[in-house]
């Protein structure tokens, strides 16, 4: 295994020599991305929420918290306040923030590397969606992984107009480290687990997200009265629009 | 002097053609890096204090210690101390928590940083890895660093675990002259450099090596006299390989 180069719609790509969907980097016209370690997360001073993000927190329990915690190669801690349905919305950017089009050959490739105390009394949401504060209550428009509240089960779900399909799924386990991604190619979006096809949706599918600008989204909340974790080690998306 | 590539631990590394330790930047699984100019840098719009770092203040003189960007071509962070003795800043990148560098095995690291002071011998700075302290020039447990403490233009190459250090003198510290201090992990052995220059090494089975500790990038910047004094950070550069 090593780090290759391509080019793809004039950018310069750097992926991986043996899961070739997987991609590292890319350097070129109309690159957009976000690349994250979680080494460090701008925060507030005050409040300790990150700057980057539009959040929205359910906290009824106690407190609801997102920190950079302590781990090799770095990591987010995101812990629930103890009632069911505590948790954290962010979506990158402000208020507003869409910036992701599918709506023709404009390339997309997530990450998520990330662990979850308790698979099934847990609800995590990560992808692409349009504005939402609670994608997980239902969103109209996305293309995301989803695994909700009494299943350890992980999707991934292509979502148009409120109609949805499921790519493929997964099974969970407690406290075990799962890479997610998806790389839609221009024509054809493909799921991963952990290196492993899952499904895929062509772009011409009536559930597939062309016509909505989306932004990059990750949901957590607790399915019971336990302050659950999300251990989030990688967050990576690239966005090709030249 | 050119830039060129290679694979190391699964990543494609970019490093100089010249000084073949230097590395730019590296993409690939398991690449986790901070690499910063300081163009700008993320700061609170109240207090002014950098967000991405978790920071440490002693401002018991006159004034303030600061930590702002600064007008210089290429970027620059200026760290000013308040106007006593061991006033000045720390900071750790991450949060409260946020240890990220862990060198318990094959996991390739190189630091690089720029900065010059503006007074060689009354001040004390602490450049690179430790573990969480927000007094790391007061005493650390376990780190690679480099450090030049006050009454002394020395800037020497730290590695301690659990307290034991092992030291090598790199440079000798010039007022407002910059100065760029790297080291490269290899797995094996840690390299410590002064403007280019290869000092001895440390291996990685040396008992001042911190090998059993989780370290973070750390910079502490202190006053070794009254009247405030200048540190001027011209970049900061981290890479480590997980993968």
């Amino acid at each position: 295994m090593s780090t290759l180069t391509k080019t793809v719609n004039n950018a310069l790509v750097f992926y991986d020599s043996v899961y070739a969907h997987r991609w590292y980097d890319a350097i070129g016209p109309s690159v957009a991305k976000y690349d994250q370690q979680f080494l460090t997360l701008p925060s507030d001073d005050s409040t300790g929420d990150a700057t980057e993000w539009e959040l929205t927190i359910t906290e009824a329990g106690a407190d609801t918290t997102h920190v950079v915690t302590d781990a090799a190669g770095g990591a987010l801690l995101i812990t629930c306040a103890g009632n069911e349905d505590d948790g954290i919305s962010m979506q990158l950017g402000a208020a507003a923030g869409e910036n992701v089009y599918l709506n023709g050959n404009y390339p997309l490739y997530m990450r998520l590397k990330f662990a979850i105390n308790d698979v099934d009394q847990t609800d995590i949401l990560f992808g692409v969606c349009v504005t939402d504060t609670d994608c997980l209550g239902a969103v109209t428009d996305g293309l995301y992984f989803r695994s909700v509240d009494e299943s350890a089960v992980l999707s991934c779900v292509a979502e148009k107009n409120s109609v949805e399909s499921v790519l493929g799924a997964q099974t969970m386990v407690d406290g075990t480290t799962y890479t997610a991604e998806v790389l839609y190619d221009g024509a054809t979006a493909y799921a991963y687990i952990d290196g492993s096809l899952l499904g895929s949706i062509a772009y011409a599918s009536p559930t597939f997200p062309n016509d909505e600008l989306m932004r990059l989204t990750l949901e957590f909340l607790s399915g019971e009265a336990v302050a659950n974790t999300l251990t989030v080690y990688e967050m990576a998306m690239v966005h090709l629009r030249g | 002097m050119s830039t060129l590539t290679k694979i190391v631990n699964n990543a494609l590394v970019y490093y100089d053609s010249t000084h073949t330790h230097r590395w730019y930047d590296a993409f690939g699984p398991g690449v986790t890096k901070y690499l910063q100019q300081f163009l700008t840098i993320d700061s609170d719009n109240t207090t002014g204090d950098p967000t991405e770092w978790e920071v440490t203040v002693v401002e018991a003189g006159a004034l303030v210690s600061t930590a702002v960007v600064t007008d210089v071509a290429g970027g620059a962070l200026l760290i000013t101390t308040a106007g006593d003795e061991n006033d000045g800043w720390s900071m750790q990148l991450g949060a409260a928590a946020g240890e990220s560098v862990y060198l318990d095995g094959d996991y390739q690291t190189y630091l690089c940083a720029t900065f010059q002071v503006s007074d060689a011998t009354d001040s004390d700075i602490l450049i690179g890895l430790t573990v969480t302290d927000t007094t790391a020039l007061g005493g650390v447990t376990d780190g690679a660093y480099f450090r030049s403490v006050d009454g002394s233009t020395d800037l020497c190459f730290v590695t301690e675990n659990t307290n034991s250090e092992g030291t090598t003198t790199v440079a000798t510290l010039v007022a407002a002259t910059d100065v760029t201090v790297e080291f490269l992990f290899n797995g094996t052995q840690v390299t410590p450099y002064a403007d280019g220059v290869a000092y001895a090494a440390t291996a990685s089975s040396a008992t001042t090596f911190p090998f059993d500790q989780e370290l973070r990038l750390t910079v502490e910047f202190l006053n070794g006299a009254a009247g405030a004094e200048t540190c001027t950070l011209k970049e900061l550069k981290l890479i480590h390989l997980r993968g």
